[in-house]
């Protein structure tokens, strides 16, 4: 489990993100994680978002 | 040598920031070397130094040196490009002053230059990209993407809400309007009285029509514009007693979202200020005027904290009570900033200082901070000017 530190979502995604099927119906969303002592940036699928919440990869 | 009092920006000059499609390299540069007050002798320049991010990419010429040298007519002097993302031309100032320091040079000429109108926005975001720490290229971000992390996690640290940032914008567009040299000259009552009837500026900003949201919660109005612009000062080591000199400057480095102790601040900026303020020999009390590297509405109100002007989560309350405007305790980005008087990114460090030295003469103020990132906050460089 992870905390999550903030996101955001590109609602102009990068080429890579659109052909990950991203775009601006679809914002690609991306969270900064707390994953012990490690921060990471990822991929996130959620409607629903809160900073502080746990992620389960 | 005793550093403050000796070193003084001796002529400035600067290009109108804005789109130029038509111009070629060589006429934007003129613009600015050609406009420098007071006229100086280019005999007497003993070194250049040209901040610049990516003339590789944005015009496809990398090695911009030897064509500086050709323009000013200056061969066979030594002239060096430097690079820092968007801090390219602060980072480039500093080189000027170590050349004096050291004794090698009593006049140095330092330019600062970024043609980014030939690509488009595509190509521009790549570009920029270049500029992000790899884990966030990674994942896909873009800049507006990095600082709307930042900005959802200063929201949640502070309670600052959307609106406080639109406050950032429309002080810009407020201050642009003022300058012949921005790039966006209208305020934001005017552009939406060009619109539909609305209430006031916030209804405008709110609506998504207008201010469609790029990276959640930055939309459209939070971010600068792509810019070409060229600025030139003379650096010089002389008997003068008058005029603006350069009390103090620093220069941080930081590690990126991923690595950085604190999120919502950049660790960079505050070493290069402790450094600079320690050089100058004042506190962040005694600064009169500041420009600061608003790259998003957000950065503005964070660099305001960072700088010691305002205490951690106060940034945002107080350009809310007016203390940032012009008139203002401190006013912040009196040119329009970034955001609106627009960012030509290897220019943009100059651009301040150019400002900023505008600004202590026509408001008879005595001393003025740059602040100039670069990157997602890797690079940061802040200078402290005083006028006698």
């Amino acid at each position: 489990m992870s905390e999550l530190l903030s996101y955001t979502k590109i609602y102009y995604p990068t080429n890579r993100m659109k052909e990950l099927g991203y775009n601006s119906e679809n914002p690609c969303v991306i969270g900064l994680i707390q994953d012990g002592a490690k921060r990471r940036l990822v991929l996130l699928s959620l409607s629903e978002i809160e900073i502080g919440m746990e992620i389960n990869e | 040598m005793n550093f403050s009092n000796s070193i003084r920006v001796s002529s400035v000059g600067s290009s109108k920031f804005g789109l130029f499609k038509e111009k070629t390299f060589e006429e934007l540069f003129l613009e600015a070397f050609d406009s420098m007050t007071p006229v100086f002798d280019k005999e007497k320049i003993d070194a250049v130094y040209v901040g610049n991010f990516s003339s590789d990419h944005f015009i496809g010429q990398s090695h911009l040196s030897p064509i500086i040298s050709n323009i000013i007519g200056c061969s066979p002097k030594p002239v060096t490009r430097v690079e820092g993302a968007c801090a390219s031309s602060a980072l480039a100032f500093i080189q000027g002053l170590y050349s004096i320091m050291s004794g090698m040079h009593k006049n140095v000429l330092v330019c600062g230059i970024e043609l980014m109108s030939r690509c488009n926005t595509k190509q521009v975001t790549d570009g920029l990209s270049m500029a992000l720490f790899p884990d966030e290229k990674e994942v896909g971000l873009t800049f507006p993407g990095v600082f709307g992390l930042l900005a959802n996690r200063y929201f949640y640290e502070h309670g600052c809400v959307r609106e406080d940032l639109m406050n950032v914008t429309i002080k810009g567009h407020m201050n642009a309007k003022l300058n012949e040299k921005a790039q966006i000259r209208k305020t934001i009552e005017e552009i939406m009285r060009s619109k539909s009837p609305y209430n006031n500026e916030i209804d405008f900003l709110s609506d998504e029509k207008y201010n469609p949201t790029i990276a959640d919660p930055l939309h459209l109005y939070d971010c600068c514009p792509v810019s070409d612009g060229a600025v030139c000062v003379l650096l010089s080591y002389d008997d003068c007693q008058e005029g603006i000199f350069v009390k103090g400057f620093g220069q941080g480095s930081g590690k990126g979202l991923s690595l950085s102790s604190q999120i919502s601040s950049f660790e960079a900026t505050k070493q290069a200020s402790f450094v600079a303020y320690e050089m100058a020999n004042v506190i962040s009390g005694d600064i009169k005027v500041a420009e600061v590297h608003d790259c998003f509405s957000i950065a503005e109100i964070i660099h305001t904290e960072d700088l010691g002007f305002f205490e951690e989560g106060e940034g945002y309350k107080a350009l809310h009570k007016g203390l940032t405007r012009l008139g203002g305790k401190i006013p912040v980005n009196p040119s329009g900033g970034l955001k609106c008087k627009g960012h030509p990114v290897g220019a943009t460090g100059l651009g301040q200082i150019y400002e900023v030295i505008k600004y202590l003469y026509e408001m008879n103020s005595d001393i003025g901070l740059t602040h100039n990132l670069g990157g997602t906050g890797g690079t940061s460089v802040v200078t402290i000017l005083e006028r006698k």
